[in-house]
């Protein structure tokens, strides 16, 4: 086997090309409904202009509530149907049998759902933010606050969606059928069970330790380094699994998954 | 091109679909996969295809492990299945945007068979019919010129000119390189198109000849009264007597019903067996 059965520079382009027109229409809709909802809060806020409501005066101003939550819910529900054809067998027939290595299928619903989605997101809010400020301005005769893609919270939301789409990616991979409702239902039952583990787990080791007026006796075995560890440390080891680990190994796994995907 | 050993596939443990199947097909050849509803025509193309993995034993195409679905295995196949669904393009864009991954494949090629099959390529594919799409998809599979082409039921859903069509197509889309796999358990629709004849039963191939083998080994009569003669394999009754099967002793190589082939091999499988060892 060469290189050319993982990855090959012009057949990704094409496979690429392939996705963005089978996707665009799917994009076109969400984004459509998405306006149409934005359009009608802006309407009503309007509406209430003349109260200085909290809607025209935090919202529209740093679009945090408009930008990112519809950023996230839209680019998560697009990733629960990255890998759509593999959900009927009709389609996956087609899919699978493409002459493209596993990999780039892989990759190519990876960029789809990140970089490829992020930047036809951001190209949209700026367009229809700016389309909407124009006409704000025009019924109310004041200046509304633009939307800028450089503030922090856009930068934050951006990288959480990267960590949140990792899971969902999988999912799409993983699941043959509801992939978004499978993996939000995973995503709860991991959290309880986790939940669940550590508090019997420490109850079972710690219990003697704990007192009814919220007081810890750090036990005897535990010495000050690992409490510095535990206390200290370990926080930012977990912060930065999930910043730097998780995604990786989530998309790692969608390709294993995709590898060994049958119909 | 394909070589299978030793396969074994089920869905669930309790259940075999393939059992032991040992096969080699080569280019040059239009096989035809005969069998009953169930017989594991279907299981056996994703196999060969990658799109079900053997439970044990190999299945290799051009040398490679079908399972691997390596994209240069891939380039050289294509696969048409008897459900498909496909995107909201015009013919003409699907075209655009698959053919480009098959290295040799012939836009003239394609547009000549969309010709033979009356369709128009400004069409938009999801307001065909399902005869339609098939066309569309076989004339694409064609004139990809891949190297092996898996068919599964491919008539189902064509008229009747459109089968003559299909055969003529076919027929004149085979070379020496290219190995096309019919399966099918509609016989009469590919008759006088496939060579060598597969016939698998309950995930078994219990069957493998060619043409000439067949005519030389058994011979296809039709009598007015029902004959009782230690040579007779098979019979069944038809408009106005009896198809005969009998074990061709004269050595004259005559015309071959498949239908009547697939009966009696389905239901004579000893005789017919012990006939094609001598």
């Amino acid at each position: 086997m060469t290189l050319d059965s993982y990855f090959d520079i012009k057949r990704f382009g094409y496979l690429l090309k392939k996705e963005v027109f089978s996707n665009l229409k799917l994009f076109i809709i969400a984004l459509g409904a998405m306006s149409g909802i934005l359009l009608i809060i802006f309407l009503v806020d309007i509406i209430d202009w003349e109260n200085d409501g909290y809607l025209n005066r935090s919202l529209w101003n740093n679009h945090m509530f408009f930008f990112i939550p519809p950023y996230l819910i839209i680019g998560v529900l697009f990733t629960s149907l990255a890998y759509k054809d593999l959900l009927q067998v009709n389609k996956a027939y087609a899919y699978l049998t493409l002459p493209v290595s596993n990999f780039e299928r892989a990759l190519s619903m990876l960029l789809m759902t990140t970089v490829i989605y992020t930047i036809f997101f951001i190209v949209y809010y700026m367009v229809f933010s700016t389309l909407l400020n124009g006409l704000g301005m025009i019924i109310t005769a004041r200046e509304f606050g633009w939307f800028d893609v450089t503030a922090e919270p856009v930068v934050m939301a951006i990288k959480l969606y990267l960590v949140i789409q990792s899971i969902f990616l999988l999912g799409a991979a993983a699941f043959k059928k509801f992939p978004f409702l499978f993996t939000l239902l995973t995503i709860f039952l991991a959290a309880v069970a986790l939940i669940i583990l550590t508090v019997t787990l420490a109850n079972f080791m710690f219990s003697e330790f704990f007192h009814t007026d919220n007081r810890i006796d750090v036990p005897d075995f535990i010495s000050k380094d690992l409490q510095n560890f535990i206390e200290y440390d370990l926080p930012v080891i977990l912060e930065n699994v999930f910043w730097y680990v998780l995604a990786p190994v989530c998309w790692v796994i969608t390709y294993l998954k995709l590898k060994e995907r049958e119909i | 091109m394909i070589e299978i050993k030793n396969l074994n596939f089920s869905y669930s443990k309790k259940k075999p679909i393939i059992k032991n199947l040992n096969l080699e097909l080569h280019g040059g050849n239009i096989y035809g996969l005969l069998g009953k509803n169930g017989a594991g025509k279907s299981t056996l193309l994703k196999n060969i295809a990658g799109l079900l993995f053997p439970k044990q034993g190999s299945v290799k195409v051009f040398g490679y492990h079908a399972h691997q679905r390596l994209p240069q295995v891939l380039r050289e196949t294509y696969v048409i299945p008897e459900e498909f669904s496909l995107p909201s393009f015009t013919i003409n864009q699907y075209v655009d945007i698959y053919s480009v991954f098959y290295p040799r494949f012939s836009k003239e090629q394609f547009y000549g068979s969309l010709e033979e099959f009356k369709l128009d390529p400004k069409e938009k594919l999801t307001a065909l019919s399902y005869g339609q799409k098939k066309k569309v998809i076989i004339g694409f599979g064609l004139a990809s010129n891949c190297n092996l082409l898996l068919m599964d039921e491919p008539t189902n859903g064509l008229d009747i000119p459109s089968k003559s069509q299909f055969r003529k197509i076919v027929a004149s889309s085979a070379t020496e390189e290219r190995c096309f796999i019919i399966s099918t358990h509609q016989v009469k629709d590919v008759e006088n198109l496939i060579d060598p004849i597969i016939i698998m039963d309950r995930g078994e191939i219990i069957f493998h000849q060619t043409f000439e083998m067949v005519s030389k080994k058994l011979a296809f009569e039709v009598h007015k009264e029902l004959v009782e003669d230690d040579q007779v394999v098979y019979s069944q009754s038809v408009l106005g007597g009896y198809s005969v099967v009998t074990e061709n002793v004269t050595g004259m190589e005559g015309s071959i019903d498949l239908e009547i082939l697939f009966n009696s091999i389905t239901s004579s499988k000893d005789k017919i067996h012990q006939i094609f060892k001598q």
